[in-house]
């Protein structure tokens, strides 16, 4: 756990242990879990009784009911099954990317390496959520994508790989142009079983709303529970930038000039919001979910304020 | 507010440099965004209308654009007519010369007006606008500078001072009034100088300098036409004086030869009219004979043209041909013969004769009594006028009471010898002062033998012989008055070839003023008139011409400590007037006198403005023009006129709000 120690906070662990994702739907895993599948299993709980048919798991067999009625009868139970949880990482160069003219340098980080608070947040988020699953026994899935997928980690389960889903976090590192829609469509990018995805982005998504409604297309493909995260730090919410600008594009590196203005700020905001709208519009006619989550909210906020708010986390 | 130099309007030519240099500037600061996503549709509009576009809302620009417009203005040295409400105190000079009675055309009203009216109007409405808050002086042109109102700010009083003002058809004292107005103001600070003119003024070569702004309003309106009498005279042509002959001479400032007609009158009768042919910058010479004897000769204009003043002209007949001379002499064979041969008609009074006969009539036996011990000594003085009294030798004591004495006071008096003390000739050679009396001769080689020691207040001395006064020439009670001090016994003067002339040079000289014409004067010339000793008042009557239609009233002659003045300034109207005497029995003597315009006014071939300049470097552009080897004015102007010091403070913060666009780094 050491490197989890610098993406949350270990008092944070045991918060998250207390909390579940709520998925909407019934599962279907492989695996035992916790969650309740549709099918019958070998659960504690109870489902129906069947008349016994040979074959069947003696096991399971009702004495009781037999001695009292002299019918053979077997118990169901539900069967738990774990829930498979795919979390996408943005980790393309605009999640990175610090808002910074050239003109001032930052004094405190003069090389330029400053964390942008927007990836730092959106991995801990990730990492939240990985370990939520991975404390509630769900099958556990992430991936850092850019264009493709750009690393990603083996299915795991259980507490004893938070510390892979950690330290892969860690390691993380942003760059290059980002496509969600090109990198979930690498074969294999997409989970194969049904089960909650959730994607922590910025969705500066040059295809736009066409990209966006083809990624989204591919998941719900194939059974997915879509959950969309989206990051923006401060900067990129209230732009405060002035005089003549030549606003460089932190992934394409390409220029464009401009004398920003109250005018042109104000322009912004608007498209801003129309953006944003577009992206909750969408989400809402697939019935997935979507968030907002400004990067300097504090991670409490976001997972108690936001995301239990939407009804996504459940205590 | 005007402009000095227009030439610096060629740097308002940085203005769409600074445009330009704006259009093509790239210099954009390198930020790095996440995404341009956002960025391009917002850019997308603004970027449509490009170039243009970027000029919009760039306070940068405009604040450069300012300064830069205000440095061009700077550089065209713009001033401001403080006149306006600046100046505390204006000295309006009004040129009131004769050339200002000059008609110009006829407004769009058709009412012709002079140009004196025309400026009335002009200095009237800039006493309302742009001297509002000041106090007025005004002066004007006149014998000398004439103060009408002296810091006065009541409007009723100056309105009232510029409706009195008139037209000084004598010599304008043009260069005192300027300097007057330029000392008035030589001590203030807030002071101004404006001039109203016709700017036809004397050529002047040494500029009045004023400390103060000095402005010359023009007021000329187009050049009117004008034909003028220059001369005209009389005289007598028959040997008895009944025929008389005239000429005059005209000219016009017409462009083409054109006709004139003039009208003689005699004593306001008509006595011939003429049509005069005058051709463009020539004198006409005209003369008139055959002309019956009148007192006052009138030649006339008869259309009117652009200046009056010099329409009409006056001269006077002479009441007899020649003069008439009563010489009172013991005997003097040469005196006589040479006053005969000067053309004049001698009446000789024997002083011993008479003394003989009278004391044959008397039948007394007291001739011990002395020469005219008695009135009963005297003759009677002879009928008729004298225009000469010559008394030869020692007056008789009768002759100098009664008609006598009378006749002595009213004529030229002309003595020779005369009461004093006898001294004999010290020496020395004849000096001669330049007279009328002392024309054409030396007295080289001539010998007086006794003089007589005698020192008149009347007159100064013409002939002296060393140190020694022996003839006094001057004027008592307006009359010549002429006096040898020694008797032509008692020198060899009169077998001298000079002595007929002298005689004829005396007589002329004394006659001058015969008759009832005292000549021709300027407007507003001294003049000697003769006053008659009993005279109690006297006043100028205007009775012809100009002075008449212009209803100039009869003005008091001038007064001195002992009565009416000899020495009279002539009335400053042109025309012709009376001198009217008036004695204790209320009998009327008059003289006429014609009083002419300076004929400079009637000269507008010479358009040349006041030559002034201002010592405050801030040079008016009116009189920039006219003087432009003064230097001085490129210095910098910090009179209140200039606004040179306002659009530097504007520029300064215009540059200051510049630095703090710059150091925002804002575009607005």
């Amino acid at each position: 756990m050491s490197g989890g120690g610098h993406l949350l906070p270990p008092e944070w662990l045991p918060r998250l242990e207390r909390l579940s994702l709520d998925a909407k739907r019934r599962v279907a895993g492989t695996l035992q879990g916790k969650r309740r599948s549709r099918r019958l299993g070998s659960s504690l709980e109870f489902a129906d009784y069947r008349v016994y048919a040979p074959g069947d798991d003696v096991r399971r067999f009702d004495w009781g009911v037999y001695s009292r009625t002299g019918k053979a009868f077997v118990r169901q139970f539900m069967d738990e099954q774990e829930l498979t949880v795919s979390l996408f990482v943005d980790c393309s160069a605009s999640m990175g990317a610090v808002m910074s003219s050239s003109s001032e340098p930052s004094a405190a980080d003069p090389a330029g390496t400053k964390e942008s608070p927007k990836w730092l947040l959106a991995r801990q988020l990730a990492a939240s959520i990985g370990y939520m699953a991975l404390s509630s026994y769900d099958r556990l899935q992430i991936a850092c994508y850019s264009r493709s997928i750009n690393a990603r980690l083996p299915i795991m389960r259980g507490k004893g790989s938070a510390h892979r889903l950690f330290s892969f976090l860690q390691g993380a590192e942003t760059g290059g142009e980002g496509s969600l829609g090109a990198a979930l469509a690498v074969p294999g990018a997409l989970p194969r079983q049904p089960g909650m995805t959730w994607v922590f982005s910025d969705f500066w998504l040059e295809g736009g709303e066409e990209e966006l409604f083809r990624a989204l297309s591919l998941l719900s493909g194939t059974g997915q529970e879509v959950v969309l995260v989206h990051v923006l730090s401060r900067e990129e919410l209230e732009p405060k930038l002035t005089g003549d600008l030549r606003l460089v594009d932190s992934e394409t590196m390409s220029g464009k000039e401009v004398a920003l203005t109250g005018k042109v700020l104000d322009a912004y905001k608007e498209e801003l919001e129309r953006y944003r709208t577009m992206l909750s519009r969408v989400c809402a006619e697939r019935g997935m979910s979507y968030v907002l989550i400004p990067a300097d909210m504090p991670l409490t906020d976001a997972m108690f304020g936001v995301l239990a708010g939407a009804g996504l986390v459940t205590g | 507010m005007g402009i000095q130099s227009w030439l610096s309007l060629w740097f308002g030519l940085t203005l769409p440099a600074i445009v330009l240099m704006y259009m093509f500037k790239r210099k954009y600061v390198d930020t790095t965004v996440p995404s341009h996503l956002l960025w391009e549709r917002v850019l997308r509009n603004l970027e449509a209308n490009r170039p243009w576009q970027k000029l919009q809302n760039r306070l940068l620009l405009w604040l450069q654009l300012l300064a830069a417009a205000l440095m061009v203005f700077a550089l065209m040295q713009p001033f401001l007519q403080v006149s306006g409400g600046g100046s505390a105190h204006v000295v309006i000079v009004a040129d009131t010369s004769g050339s200002m009675s000059a008609q110009i055309q006829p407004s769009a009203e058709g009412e012709a007006a002079t140009r004196l009216q025309w400026m009335q109007e002009r200095i009237k409405e800039y006493v309302k606008n742009q001297g509002r808050r000041s106090e007025i002086t005004l002066l004007s042109v006149g014998a000398s500078p004439m103060t009408l109102v002296s810091h006065e700010s009541d409007r009723t009083v100056i309105d009232k001072a510029v409706d009195g003002l008139r037209p000084y058809y004598g010599q304008a004292s043009y260069r005192e009034t300027l300097s007057l107005a330029s000392a008035l103001t030589r001590e203030e600070r807030d002071a101004e100088v404006v001039i109203f003119t016709d700017s036809y003024w004397k050529q002047d070569t040494a500029p009045i300098t004023f400390q103060v702004p000095v402005s010359v309003e023009k007021v000329q309106g187009e050049l009117p036409l004008n034909v003028s009498i220059d001369q005209f005279g009389i005289s007598p042509k028959g040997e008895t004086g009944s025929s008389y002959g005239a000429v005059a001479v005209l000219s016009t400032n017409a462009k083409e030869s054109m006709s004139a007609e003039v009208n003689l009158y005699g004593d306001e009768q008509l006595l011939t009219s003429k049509m005069l042919e005058l051709e463009p910058g020539k004198k006409s010479t005209e003369s008139f004979s055959d002309l019956p004897f009148a007192e006052v000769y009138r030649l006339e204009l008869s259309q009117d043209d652009g200046y009056a003043a010099d329409n009409q002209s006056f001269a006077f007949g002479l009441g007899h041909g020649s003069s008439r001379v009563l010489l009172l002499t013991s005997g003097n064979l040469f005196l006589e013969k040479a006053l005969q041969l000067s053309g004049a008609e001698v009446t000789r009074v024997a002083l011993d004769e008479s003394k003989d006969k009278t004391a044959e009539d008397n039948g007394s036996a007291d001739k011990e009594a002395g020469k005219g011990s008695t009135a009963a000594d005297v003759p009677p003085v002879p009928e008729g006028e004298f225009d000469l009294l010559v008394i030869d030798g020692d007056v008789p004591e009768g002759f100098k009471q009664g008609k006598w004495a009378e006749l002595a006071a009213k004529t030229p008096l002309w003595t020779i010898g005369g009461e004093g003390a006898k001294v004999g000739n010290q020496g020395g050679r004849a000096v001669l002062s330049k007279h009328p009396v002392t024309a054409y001769v030396t007295l080289s080689g001539v010998y007086f033998g006794t003089l007589v020691e005698q020192a008149p207040a009347w007159g100064e001395p013409v002939i002296k012989l060393g140190d020694q006064p022996i003839v006094y020439a001057g004027s008592e009670n307006g009359r010549p008055r002429l006096s040898f001090h020694f008797l032509l016994q008692d020198s060899d003067l009169p077998l001298s070839p000079e002595f007929p002339v002298m005689v004829s040079n005396a007589l002329e000289w004394m006659t001058s003023g015969k008759g009832s014409g005292l000549g021709r004067y300027m407007a507003g010339a001294q003049a000697d008139i003769p006053i008659a000793a009993d005279t109690v008042a006297a006043k100028w009557v205007p009775t012809s011409g100009l002075a008449l239609t212009g209803g100039i009233p009869a003005a008091e002659a001038l007064r001195n400590e002992q009565g009416i003045s000899p020495v009279q300034l002539v009335p400053e109207y042109p025309g012709l007037y009376a001198f009217e005497q008036q004695n204790e029995a209320g009998e009327n003597l008059r003289f006429w006198l014609a009083v002419t315009a300076d004929p400079y006014e009637a000269n507008w071939s010479n358009d040349q403005g006041p030559v002034v300049s201002q010592a405050a470097p801030n040079l008016d552009e009116s009189e920039a023009g006219e003087h432009a080897g003064t230097s001085g004015s490129n210095e910098t102007a910090n009179r209140a006129g200039s606004l040179m010091p306002w659009l530097a403070v504007f520029a300064l913060a215009v540059i200051a709000a510049e630095w703090g666009v710059y150091q925002r780094g804002r575009s607005i």
